[in-house]
This record gives C-alpha cells, structure tokens and sequence, in this order.
C-alpha cells in the first residue's frame, strides 16, 4: 500500500516538523537540567525520521496494494452523519437539555443513519434515553442539563 | 498462613454483595464482546470507564477485570460454533473449533474450552498470588533508572510483537508519548502545547481518547462495511462434556496451555492473542499426529484456549508489582487505577491488600460464574449474534457520547473524542495500529518523569541507566528486541513487508 504509505507519512512528518519547532520554543533544556520541550522534541525527531524512512521505503517495488481510500458510493456518508450528529449533540446538549436531545439524537441515529423503521427508531430511543436516565442520573447521580424546556 | 490471612481479606471483599455484582456484571458484559465480533476487549473497557469514576477502586477494577478474562470466554463460543473469532485471543481457536463443530461435535469443543479456560483461569491465580508479593519486595530496588528501563523495554516488546508494520508501532509509540506530554510540565509546571485551553491543562484525558480509537472508530469502519453476520440457526451442537479420550487428549495441553499463557503474559507487552498461538505452536509441534491440526484436533481447542486465559492472571502481575501494564487493556485498568488517585507500584500490596486480593479473588468467583455462564446458556450466547448491527452501533455511540460527557460536563471532552474517533478510524485505514499509541500515552508520562529524574540525578549522564545492574539488563534486553529486527533474516519480514 505505497499510495496510503505516501499520504500518511507526509503528514506524520509535517506533525513531527510542527512538535519539533514548538518543543524548541517550550525550551529542551540541556542534560543535567532537562526541560519541558525534551521529551516532546525526542517524540517529533523519532515521529519525523521513521516516518522519512516508511517515505522512503514506500518507493520501493512490491508489497498489496491495499483498499482504495475512499469508495463513492458507499457507506462514506453515513460516517459523515455519525460525525455532524455528534457535533451537533455536544452543541445543543446544555441548549435543549439532556433528555431531550438525547432522544432526538437516538432518533436520527437509529432512522436516519441505521435505516430502522420509524416505529422501531422511536421504540428503541425512548427506552435509551430512560435507561441512560436511570443509570447514569438516578444510579450514578450525574446532573445533566436540563436545557431551556427545563426537562 | 500470610497467603491464607490475605486470601480471606480477598474473600471477604470480593463476597461483598456490591462487589459480587460487579464481578458478575462485569463477564456477563465480557461474555457478551466476547461473543460479539466488532467489539473488543479494549473497546468495552473504554467505555466502561466513565462509569467507575462513581465506583469504588476495587468494584470498578474487579468489574473491569471481569469483562477482560469474561471476554477470553465468550470468544471461544463463536469462534467455534460459526467460525468468526469474537475476539483476537480467539482467532486460533477457530483452526480446530470449527472443524470440530462441522464433525458433529461442537459440544466437546465448547465443553473443553470452557473447562480449560476454567481450569487455566484458576492455576493463574494461584501464580498470580504467589508471584505478585515476591515481585513487589523485589520492586522496592526499582528507582528512577529502572522504571526507565523497564518502560522501554515494554515499548520494545510491544513493538516487536505489533500485528504490522514495526516502523509504524514506533512512530505510534513517539505519538502517543507526544500526546501525553500535552497538558502541565509537571516539574517546571509550565503549560505545553495546550494553548490556553482549559479542558487542555491537564492534557487530552485518557477516557476521551481511548473511546474515540477504540469506540467511535470501530463503529465508523465498521458502518463502512458490512459486518459479518453468522448464520447462527443452521449450527447445532449437544453434549456438551468431553468425553474420557476427549480428556485424555486435551489435560496436558490445557496445563502447557496454563504454564505458556501465565508466563507470557506477565511479560511487558505479551498478551492473550501471543499466548494462544504461542500455546497452538507448541501443540502442534509436541503432537504425535501435528497433521490432525486444523482439522477438528481437540488439542488445538483446549491449549489456546487455556493459554489465553491464563494470560489474563499474568497480566495483572507487572501491573499489580511495577505499575507497568502487560498490554493495552491493563493500560486501561491502570488508567482506571490512576482516575482513583491510586498508582500501582511494589507498595501497592501492603497499602491496599483489600484491593489487591479483593481483585485477585474475585476472579476466582467470576471464573466460576463464567462457568455457569457458559456452558448452560451457549444457546442464548450464540443467539446474540443476530443482534444487527444497526441497532448495536447507534447503542454503542450514545454510550461513548454520554459516557464522556458525563465524566465533566464539558461538551469539548466530546469532540475530542470525536476527532481521536476520525483518527483512529484513518489509522485503520492506513495500518497504524492504536495498542501502541494508548500503551505510549498512558506510560509516556510515567516514563518521561523516571527519565528526567534520573538524568537530573546523574546530572546529565546517561551512564546512570548502564551502572545500575537491573536497569542494565532492562535496558540492553529493550535494545535486543529493538534491533533485533535489523538483522537480514528478520529484516525483509517485519520492516519492509507490512508496512
């Protein structure tokens, strides 16, 4: 998989080349006093050479060709859904309140990304946000929000 | 009469009725992964973090614990009956199991992995109990140098056994100790990398991070393809003994089994998956018939399946003793141990016996609820499977979102858990493994803090980790693994054809 090889070191080495700068700027120290940005600097420098040499390596002749990156087509979107879902809980958690937006979110999640019946969608998310409502509140004593609806 | 003494403090924690229902809760979670492929161990003690920082030390680490050695059960049951592995420890199994149930006779499959793991479990204890204490008093030697050495060359075998690419498990190893030095420079006490941010002052929290690579990401690759799906209702099996000649054939491999797991497993870095194939390896060669191999011998059931749970007692011995877990599940629990302000070190036996032998005994008890699980209830185990996924992932999603959110109420815990989700998920992609990256971010603080001391100790020289005999011979056998692989032979095969 040369082609996934490529992609990932060069940005593996850009992270090295980006911890490396800042650990310099935290200060290394020297060896009998050392400084917060040593350790950091020794990751960057392991991180960036052996992601140089798997660089390298990638160029080589042979080894599988490895899946293709992304397939049009297929299930890509739904893993995009399952991220702006999730982003949009923690956003609207404190606004709309804990149960409530749990049992939207379970919703979507349920119909719209797992392709359940409606019925089935509901079902499932109402007895979710009631046993995430007994373990985590009454069992665990967690307070959650409880949004503007105060619910 | 000491072992006797502290056996019965174990006991009498671990009978508890609290404790009691978090082992039970705990392998009948692990039970329940085990049988379920798409969920691992690690994944399941990710998410179950959340939950423990409500609980006791010793009932969160005795549930934990229960889903980890529970989960070496309920792998075997799949693996056997419909040939798909719950769980990597079970991979093996699958060779003979299998073959075993297509002849008719999955009952004495799953009968001996079920004894075996019983009996295996069991003996490890015992080791467990034995070698535990005498470790710990030779632990007390253990200064800054030592740990140093003893960390890399954790790192080292943690590297040289990575499934992949070995160049790859070190860049993983450099980030995860990056990642965990973000936060507070605890000796200067100067921020790092964290930019101001408040929910980055005490640097990127264990639990967010491992529910994104090992929770979130699983879902999001497996949504991507479909998971594999047993027909389940066209197996049957019954009888669930073995019979004598079944016994016969399998004690001696369940006690190699036993002996190749334990010991492997208290190695830094060993683990269950090495223990079973270590374990089929040598069946296979001390076999007078290694031609029966993968084709329903009954000896490639019972010694890994022995061999895994075994490792399971290993494990909890460089954690316990040295504060150094085995591999990334005892990174989690030790994770667990830390939440709790509790950091396992050779004192940890004298300060918290209740919580050493609770532990300790309460895996027997849950051995032997895994037992009662297991062998009565397989119909119903096996009938998981056709839980589909689409009601499994949306289940596994909220609990990861709740369960972060719940530890601080802090909505950014969330999407960092998100973002590690997409990495882990990239990482996947392009064959990066997480084991060595969670095992890098756990123990990089641990490791950074014994080798500034120890620098700081022998004001800049690096002889101090070569003058200390222990710390010496870690560290040289830490070299070994680690350029072992640049030797010709080795060379081709684990640098240049997995990457």
């Amino acid at each position: 998989m040369p082609k996934h090889n490529r992609i990932s070191t060069i940005f593996w080495i850009c992270i090295a080349l980006a911890i490396c700068i800042e650990s310099l700027r935290l200060g290394p120290g020297s060896l009998s006093n050392p400084g917060p940005g040593l350790v950091p600097l020794g990751c960057g420098l392991i991180l960036g050479i052996f992601g140089a040499i798997v660089f390298v390596l990638s160029f080589k002749k042979g080894g599988e060709a490895g899946e293709p990156l992304w397939k049009f087509g297929t299930r890509w979107k739904k893993m995009i859904a399952i991220a702006v879902s999730i982003t949009a809980y923690a956003f609207l958690i404190d606004l709309l309140g804990f149960h409530l937006v749990t049992f939207l979110w379970m919703i979507y999640v349920c119909w719209g990304i797992g392709e359940m019946r409606w019925k089935n969608a509901i079902l499932v998310s109402i007895i979710t946000t009631f046993s995430s409502y007994l373990l985590f509140e009454h069992y665990l004593h967690i307070n959650f929000p409880r949004g503007f609806l105060r619910f | 009469m000491d072992i006797l003494h502290s056996l019965g403090l174990g006991f009498s924690v671990a009978l508890s009725w609290e404790n009691l229902l978090y082992c039970f809760l705990g392998v009948l979670i692990g039970t329940l992964i085990g049988v379920l492929p798409g969920i691992g161990p690690s994944a399941t003690i990710s998410l179950l973090l959340p939950s423990t920082y409500h609980l006791s030390p010793t009932s969160a680490i005795i549930m934990l614990a229960g889903v980890y050695y529970g989960a070496m059960y309920g792998g075997s049951t799949t693996s056997i009956l419909v040939n798909i592995p719950g769980e990597a420890a079970s991979v093996v199994t699958c060779l003979d199991g299998y073959q075993m149930a297509r002849q008719g006779r999955a009952g004495p499959a799953l009968g001996i992995a079920a004894f075996g793991s019983f009996i295996a479990g069991t003996l490890s204890l015992g080791g467990l109990m034995v070698a535990a204490p005498l470790l710990a008093k030779f632990a007390l030697r253990f200064g800054p140098p030592e740990y140093f050495s003893l960390i890399f060359l954790a790192f080292s075998i943690l590297i040289y056994l990575a499934s992949g690419s070995m160049l790859k498990a070190i860049m993983m190893a450099a980030a995860g100790v990056f990642t965990g030095a973000i936060g507070t420079d605890f000796i200067t006490g100067e921020p790092r990398f964290n930019y101001g941010s408040l929910t980055l002052s005490d640097g990127f929290g264990l639990v967010p991070v491992v529910m994104g690579l090992f929770g979130i990401a699983e879902v999001l690759e497996n949504i991507e393809r479909k998971v594999e799906r047993a027909d389940v209702l066209k197996t049957k099996f019954k009888g669930l003994f073995p019979n004598l000649q079944d016994w016969k054939k399998s004690l001696a491999p369940i006690f190699r089994g036993t002996f190749i797991g334990f010991f492997l497993g208290i190695l830094p870095g060993g683990g269950s998956v090495i223990a079973s194939f270590a374990s089929y390896a040598v069946e296979k060669r001390v076999s007078k018939h290694p031609e029966a191999f993968g084709k329903g011998a009954i000896e490639g059931v019972a010694g890994p399946e022995s061999a895994n749970n075994s490792a399971t007692g290993g494990n909890f011995i460089p954690l316990m003793t040295l504060g150094v877990p085995a591999n990334v599940v005892m990174a989690l629990i030790l994770g667990a141990l830390m939440i709790h302000g509790i950091r396992p070190g050779p004192m940890l036996i004298q300060e918290q016996p209740e919580l050493f032998w609770g532990v300790v005994t309460s895996m027997y008890i849950g051995n032997g609820m895994l037992l009662v699980l297991n062998l009565p209830m397989i119909a119903l185990w096996v009938r998981i499977l056709l839980i589909p996924y689409n009601l499994l992932f949306p289940l596994i999603l909220l609990f990861c979102v709740i369960g972060v959110y719940s530890l601080n109420n802090n909505i950014w815990e969330i999407i960092i858990m998100l973002m590690f989700g997409i990495i882990g998920y990239l990482m996947r992609r392009f064959k990066y493994e997480a084991a060595p990256f969670v095992f890098a971010l756990v123990l990089g603080p641990i490791m950074e803090n014994a080798f500034r001391q120890s620098l700081l100790m022998s004001e800049g020289s690096f002889s101090i980790f070569f003058i200390q005999p222990i710390s010496c011979v870690l560290l040289v056998a830490g070299m070994i693994l680690f350029f072992i692989p640049l030797l010709p032979s080795f060379k081709r095969r684990r640098f240049e054809e997995n990457i």
